[in-house]
């Protein structure tokens, strides 16, 4: 019983999470002490917090009950899915932990709007993703080492898609740092949002390259086409989508200080459309995986 | 959780050559609440303005405030409104005033008064606020700290170079803040009062401020209704 | 095609690199045109520095076996005729590393089937 509670929170992350937050701070608005005993309701709620307290402390932990199944069910063979499933889990976990301190950071930077957060949620899963594939050699020191003499292409690991957004994205965040250095006070506010996404494109470029270089000793046949695919789901849904989606929100973001004609809004919603298509695109739904690993 | 097999140990080593193997729950949960708790902590510090001077946070309320005319007939002034929602007392340097059509002829603060507390023949306290004086007398020059929780009152005097008032937010204030001398973190913050300008100008070029109208204190302390801040400061200039 | 060095032998690690690499072009295991890594690729793959991997293609390059394209890549070339690389004795180079692995094998005390039955292991893990 208690296993399958605590699978059922490992498979609702991010509703559990917000839950937990309203509710922990949930006491403090209700609670009102009054001369003839306890806030009946500020209890309940203290107790529920300490239940999504634990509950959350089982998403830390890192927990993914479903990442064996998924990885059995897109991997062409056994040896594939214990290295797919190592993979997911780990930037499954780093994702989230990057998300919920990236949009409790944006909270801090709230100025009283509600995209504060979001961007700081798609900031944070885009630097989890990244941090999640900068791992080092973990094996012994060895005098002799071995290695595979095939070169390895970026176009192997990542979408054309993908590529050409981020080219896009880039061009478009320096024509509006352009335009906002050229025509002064009134669209200045354009240049720091165009800026964090041209910084974007250019991470999600360089962590690209490192995913592609990174050490790969000499393997079979087998395990470096496994690895090749784990490299691919990395510099595409591990860390490039999340990018992207954060540097569209980031441009939409720019684009709104140039008013609310019909034309800038209309601009302003279809960017935000993308970002989320974009986020959905990352996740490690069953499609986006067999998409990514059938390709 | 899949594993490779027990006999696979030399494969185990491959596999962790190209991806770690997970440090266990109880590491993870620790080292992953260390760094919510680190962002938790951050952005306290961040909302309380400890970590670069940060006043204002979330919605600036309006300042509902009226035009004066100078007891000398040169010059307007309008106010805007800084509340130091922070837990730091910060330090006002510089204030960039945007208004279009008018001259800006000198700026300054004013701090809302403190309230004193008294106390009553009967014994019952409250609060009362020191009478507030003409802003040219209560205005004070740069710099000026501004304690934490008390509100700053930004004064411009100006002088309309055109009669005419534009659809749009008018008097847009930014304010450069710091700690003041000495104190750390040595970082200075633009903010922006720009949620809460003098006025907002409807396409009749009447200010619209939340319904009302505009006011303006006659240099005799007489209160009149005027269309807009250009408009009203042409005529009691004139 | 894989490519082994070991720091500890006598011989600098860049010309175990120039070796390998001729020894396979010579069998015809790597063919002319192949693309090889990048420096940083290799240098990454095989824990060494870039300086190492850069001197060991330049050596090929002075062989005429390499040709570096900018930033396409550096290719394998045909080795030219006039100018033959050392002549490669297929069953000599096999008989030597054979004869390595054997001594070795006997100095640990392992008995044939157990030297075959790890070589399958190590032929199946690479």
């Amino acid at each position: 019983m208690m296993k399958r509670i605590i699978d059922a929170a490992a498979r609702r992350r991010w509703p559990l999470t917000v839950l937990a937050f309203i509710t922990i701070l949930g006491p403090f608005v209700v609670a009102r002490p009054d001369g003839e005993g306890t806030n009946i309701a500020a209890v309940v709620l203290v107790l529920a917090a300490i239940a999504l307290i634990f509950l959350l402390a089982v998403n830390l932990s890192g927990r993914d009950p479903d990442a064996d199944a998924r990885a059995l069910e897109v991997a062409p063979d056994s040896l594939s899915a214990v290295l797919f499933a190592r993979w997911m889990r780990r930037s499954k976990h780093f994702r989230f932990v990057g998300g919920l301190c990236g949009a409790i950071l944006g909270l801090g930077f709230a100025t009283g709007s509600l995209a504060s957060p979001l961007v700081g949620l798609l900031a944070g899963v885009a630097f989890g993703g990244a941090a999640a594939e900068v791992h080092s050699f973990q094996g012994r020191p060895r005098s002799a080492r071995s290695a595979d003499i095939t070169a390895r292409h970026m176009g192997d690991y990542v979408t054309p898609t993908d590529t050409v957004a981020l080219a896009v994205i880039a061009a478009a965040a320096m024509c509006l740092m352009v335009v906002a250095v050229t025509t002064g006070a009134g669209r200045w506010g354009s240049f720091w949002p165009a800026m964090a996404a041209l910084v974007a494109v250019a991470a999600a470029t360089a962590m690209q390259r490192a995913v592609v270089v990174r050490r790969r000793p000499a393997l079979s046949d087998d395990l470096r086409r496994a690895d090749d695919v784990m490299r691919r789901l990395a510099a595409t849904q591990g860390f490039t989508r999340p990018a992207i989606a954060f540097a569209l929100v980031m441009l939409s973001q720019g684009l709104a200080t140039f008013g609310n004609s019909t034309t800038v809004t209309v601009a302003v919603l279809a960017l935000w459309m993308l970002a989320i298509a974009w986020y959905v695109a990352s996740r490690q739904s069953r499609a986006n995986l067999r998409a990514l690993i059938g390709s | 959780m899949l594993e490779s097999r027990p006999e696979d140990r030399d494969l185990d080593e491959r596999l962790d050559e190209l991806i770690p193997l997970s440090a266990g729950p109880i590491k993870t949960l620790v080292a992953s609440a260390a760094v919510v708790g680190a962002a938790i902590a951050s952005t306290v510090l961040i909302m309380g303005g400890y970590l670069y001077p940060r006043p204002t946070f979330g919605s600036s309320f309006s300042s509902g405030s009226f035009l004066e005319v100078g007891p000398a007939r040169n010059a307007v002034s309008a106010t805007v409104m800084m509340p130091n929602n922070s837990s730091r007392s910060v330090r006002i340097t510089d204030i960039a005033f945007d208004g279009p059509g008018a001259d800006v002829v000198d700026v300054g603060v004013i701090l809302d008064p403190p309230y004193e507390t008294q106390t009553s023949d009967v014994g019952v306290e409250s609060s009362v606020a020191t009478p507030i004086l003409p802003r040219n007398q209560a205005a004070m020059p740069l710099p000026i700290v501004v304690p934490a929780g008390r509100t700053a009152t930004v004064v411009v005097w100006f002088r309309p170079t055109d009669c005419i008032d534009k659809p749009g937010p008018w008097g847009l204030v930014d304010a450069t803040v710091d700690f003041g001398d000495g104190a750390f973190p040595p970082f200075s913050n633009t903010v922006s009062l720009h949620q809460d300008p003098v006025a907002f100008i409807d396409l009749d070029g009447n200010a619209d401020n939340g319904g009302e109208s505009m006011m303006m204190q006659d240099a005799d302390g007489s209160m009149r209704e005027i269309s807009g801040p250009l408009a009203g400061a042409c005529e009691a200039l004139r | 095609m894989k490519l082994r060095v070991d720091s500890t032998l006598a011989l600098p690690v860049y010309e175990q690199i120039r070796e390998q690499v001729v020894r396979m072009v010579l069998a015809g295991t790597i063919e002319p045109g192949t693309r090889l890594p990048t420096i940083r690729q290799l240098a990454n793959d095989l824990q060494l520095a870039k300086g190492t991997v850069a001197k060991a293609y330049a050596l090929l390059e002075e062989a005429k076996i390499l040709e570096t394209r900018g930033h396409r890549g550096s290719f394998i070339l045909t080795p030219p005729k006039e100018r033959p690389v050392e002549e490669l004795d297929l069953g000599t180079a096999l008989a030597d590393s054979a004869e390595m692995y054997v001594i070795a094998a006997k100095q640990l005390g392992v008995d044939l089937d157990s030297a075959v039955s790890e070589l399958r292991r190590v032929w199946d893990r690479l």
